[in-house]
C-alpha cells in the first residue's frame, strides 16, 4: 500500500512537472512567427509619423468590428469588438489567409471585449505589411481582418 | 495505522487531481457555451484539419466525415461533453469512464493540432486519475451513495469489485 501511495504521488508530481515544462516549451519554441517586443498601453502615436488605417470585417461566420490605426511605433484599435475565442491574437500580414498568417508577424494577444487597445511596436518594419488580422491560434481560424490604406 | 494514514493522504492527493481536472473541463465547456460555440465553430475545426498539414490523415478523414457531417450536433455535443466531464469529475461519479473519456478527448484535440496551456496538464491529470482511480474516487459522491446503500441493503453487490472502480 505504502509503495502504491508513494509511486502515485511521484507520478502525479512528475506529470505536473512535465506539463509545466511543456507549457514553457510552447512559449519558447513556438513555430509562430517571431513576435516583436510589444505591449498594450495608453500612449498616443507621435504626430509626425505616417499612419495607415483600416476597418475590420469578420470572416465567414465570425464577427470583428472596429478601426485599426497603424503607425511606425504602435497599433491602435478603436471601437473594437469581436466574437469571443480561446486564443485570439493580432497579426500584421500581407493578405488574409493561412499562408499570410504563416508569413506574417504575431504582435500580441488581443482582447475580444476591450474597445480601445494599443500595442507598442519596437523595431517592426510596418511598411512591409498591408493587413491586420485577428486570428485564433488554437483553432487556426481567421476571425477577421482590416486592409490598411 | 500507518497504512491508513497513507491511504487517506493518497485519497486526498488523487481526489485533488480528479477535482482539478474537473474544474479545468468545466471551465473549458462553460467558456464555449459563453462564447456561443456552435456548428460554425465545428466548421472552422474541420477546415483547419483539412488545411493544416500537421494533422494526421486519419484524423482529417474523421473530422470531415463525422464532425463535418453533423456540425450542428457536434456544436452542441462538444460543450455538453466538456461540461459533463467537469461535473462528473468534480463530484466523483463514474470517475474511471470520465478520466478515460477525458484522455481520449484530449488526444483528439492533440490530433487536431490544437494546443493551449491547459491541455498537457489535463492529460497528465487524466492519466493519474485513471491509473489511481480507487484513491481518486474514495472521497466522492459515489462513496457516499455506496455507504448509504450498504447501510440499507448490506447484501447488494453493486459496489463490489470489479464494478466499483467503474462507478
Amino acid at each position: 500500500m505504502r509503495k502504491s501511495v508513494i509511486s502515485g504521488a511521484a507520478i502525479l508530481a512528475l506529470s505536473l512537472m512535465l506539463s509545466a515544462c511543456s507549457g514553457a516549451a510552447t512559449d519558447t519554441t513556438s513555430s509562430e512567427p517571431a513576435a516583436p517586443e510589444s505591449s498594450q498601453s495608453e500612449s498616443a502615436a507621435p504626430v509626425d509619423e505616417v499612419t495607415r488605417t483600416g476597418d475590420f470585417a469578420g470572416q465567414g461566420e465570425k464577427s470583428v468590428a472596429g478601426t485599426v490605426t497603424v503607425s511606425d511605433s504602435e497599433i491602435v484599435l478603436s471601437d473594437y469588438s469581436s466574437d469571443e475565442g480561446p486564443d485570439l491574437h493580432i497579426y500584421l500580414t500581407n493578405g488574409d489567409d493561412e499562408a499570410a498568417i504563416s508569413a506574417g508577424m504575431l504582435i500580441d494577444t488581443v482582447l475580444f471585449d476591450e474597445a480601445t487597445q494599443t500595442f507598442t511596436l519596437d523595431g517592426v518594419d510596418v511598411a512591409g505589411y498591408d493587413t491586420v488580422v485577428i486570428y485564433c491560434d488554437k483553432v487556426k481560424a481567421i476571425f477577421g481582418s482590416a486592409l490598411l490604406s | 495505522m500507518m497504512n491508513r494514514a497513507l491511504s487517506l493522504v493518497a485519497s486526498i492527493i488523487m481526489g485533488a487531481a480528479r477535482v482539478g481536472l474537473g474544474i479545468l473541463w468545466l471551465n473549458e465547456g462553460l467558456f464555449k457555451l459563453k462564447a456561443g460555440f456552435d456548428g460554425a465553430d465545428i466548421g472552422l475545426v474541420v477546415d483547419s484539419t483539412v488545411s493544416n498539414n500537421r494533422v494526421p490523415d486519419f484524423f482529417e478523414a474523421f473530422t470531415t466525415t463525422f464532425l463535418g457531417g453533423a456540425p450542428g450536433f457536434f456544436g452542441w455535443a462538444i460543450p455538453a461533453l466538456e461540461v459533463g466531464l467537469g461535473i462528473a469529475l468534480i463530484v466523483g461519479v463514474l470517475t474511471l469512464p470520465a478520466a478515460l473519456m477525458s484522455a481520449f478527448t484530449l488526444l483528439t484535440y492533440w490530433a487536431a493540432d490544437q494546443l493551449i496551456d491547459e491541455y498537457p496538464i489535463m492529460l497528465a491529470l487524466s492519466i493519474v486519475t485513471a491509473v489511481f482511480v480507487v484513491s481518486a474516487s474514495r472521497l466522492s459522491v459515489t462513496t457516499i451513495v455506496e455507504k448509504l446503500v450498504q447501510r440499507t441493503k448490506p447484501e447488494t453487490r453493486w459496489f463490489s469489485a470489479p464494478v466499483r472502480r467503474w462507478l
